[in-house]
């Protein structure tokens, strides 16, 4: 058949032509337009049972919202010396938000004195013999950077306070106390490379993509990272 | 839901790094894709990875927008892509099993389709067209997109979409048999 026909037949399958005849008088005149004709039909009104919208669900998009903020985050924390496999990130990031989550299961057992001789092997100030404030202990660049990867994890939802630290608080909120960290209020804690941090947000914030975020040496009591 | 006008500033936001306008995006366009992939995978694990995966790719690519399309068009030319990708990588195989989202019923084809066999029918022709016929078919025919719209969604001259769904239409029928056997 020719272009123009079949672009007849289809738009008399659809219902799209105000004036039928031609089309008509060519599906009345020749077999072939006429099995063509209906198999559009047949094909279109079969195709009407799978209309209609397809949804995620809440879960799922939460989860792909989690997971694609994962893979970024992930792509930030790695060298770009070459292309990195998507999946394979997410497998990265994924099994250590799992590290992270077991060690920082292990420091609330252990408590927060358990953080100190971590802090003391990295070689991070402790809090001063005659009790101030600690001052934020000079890091090098490549833990600043860590770090700041760790909050953008936190801001996106992979590093969430939960019920499950509850019952450290108090523990947490006389940590930021020690840190000289005023305004903030604990968001969580977590452990990484050893060391257990506690996060904070200003107090009359929510953690999400932009909120400021300080991490606090949870051995030391004092400000390791700070955004603003 | 945001106007295309809406859609083309949050992506240009999001050219600059704004999650926040990325996060807007996801939400107001993240089920119509998830639909595409699900209609050309057939398959809801594989759909929700290929959704993932067009996220992803339009962020990385925001910044390449030349604002051509409506963003959602922009977004379903990375889907179709994607999902020919997986297809391509698995080599997948038209599905016999049930597909899980056979439980979506529209009501105003329920009449037409009395019976959940017969939505696997439909279903499992639909899985056995070329994937090139396949995705015109289900932009145009399920989706309800203008021709126009299907041809940048897929990169091809209108001329070749009006064919694809012409000729997709015709092998569905085929694999489907007569309309009242």
């Amino acid at each position: 058949m020719r272009r123009h026909q079949v672009e007849l037949i289809a738009a008399l399958a659809e219902g799209r032509l105000e004036d039928e005849s031609e089309a008509r008088a060519l599906i009345a005149s020749s077999p072939r337009a006429k099995a063509a004709y209906e198999a559009q039909v047949h094909a279109l009104e079969s195709l009407k049972a799978l209309s209609g919208p397809l949804e995620m669900t809440e879960s799922e998009k939460s989860a792909m919202q989690r997971d694609i903020w994962t893979v970024l985050t992930a792509e930030k924390s790695v060298p770009a010396t070459k292309e990195r496999n998507p999946s394979a990130l997410l497998g990265y990031a994924t099994a250590g938000i799992f590290v992270i989550g077991g060690l920082f299961v292990a420091m609330n057992l252990l408590g927060p004195g358990s953080g100190a001789t971590a802090s003391m092997d990295m070689g991070v100030r402790s809090t001063t013999e005659d009790g101030a404030p600690s001052q934020t202990p000079e890091l090098s660049s490549d833990s600043v950077e860590r770090l700041s990867t760790l909050a953008d994890r936190a801001r996106t939802g992979v590093l969430r306070y939960t019920d499950e630290i509850a019952a450290a608080k108090d523990d947490l909120e006389k940590c930021l106390e020690d840190a000289g960290l005023f305004g903030y209020k604990p968001e969580g804690a977590f452990s990484d490379g050893g060391m257990a941090y506690v996060l904070a947000v200003p107090e009359e914030s929510e953690i999400g993509p932009a909120t400021p975020i300080a991490m606090v040496d949870r051995g030391s009591c004092s400000v390791v990272y700070r955004d603003d | 839901m945001t106007t295309p006008a809406q859609d083309a500033q949050l992506l240009a936001r999001v050219a600059e790094g704004d999650h926040e306008a990325f996060t807007e995006i996801m939400r107001t366009h993240q089920d119509r894709v998830f639909g595409v992939c699900l209609r050309i995978l057939a398959d809801r694990e594989t759909a929700l990875d290929a959704t993932q995966d067009t996220f992803l790719t339009a962020l990385r690519k925001a910044h390449q927008f030349q604002g051509n399309s409506a963003v959602g068009t922009w977004l379903y030319r990375i889907a179709v892509n994607t999902c020919y990708d997986i297809l391509r990588r698995t080599k997948r195989r038209p599905t016999e099993s049930l597909p899980d989202y056979l439980d979506f019923v529209d009501p105003a084809a329920e009449d037409a389709v009395a019976s959940a066999a017969h939505r696997h029918e439909i279903l499992t022709a639909l899985n056995n067209l070329p994937p090139e016929f396949r995705a015109a078919v289900v932009l145009s025919d399920i989706e309800g997109m203008a021709l126009p719209d299907v041809a940048l969604a897929l990169g091809i001259p209108v001329g070749t979409v009006k064919s694809r769904v012409f000729r997709g239409r015709r092998l569905l029928a085929l694999h489907l048999g007569e309309p009242n056997s």
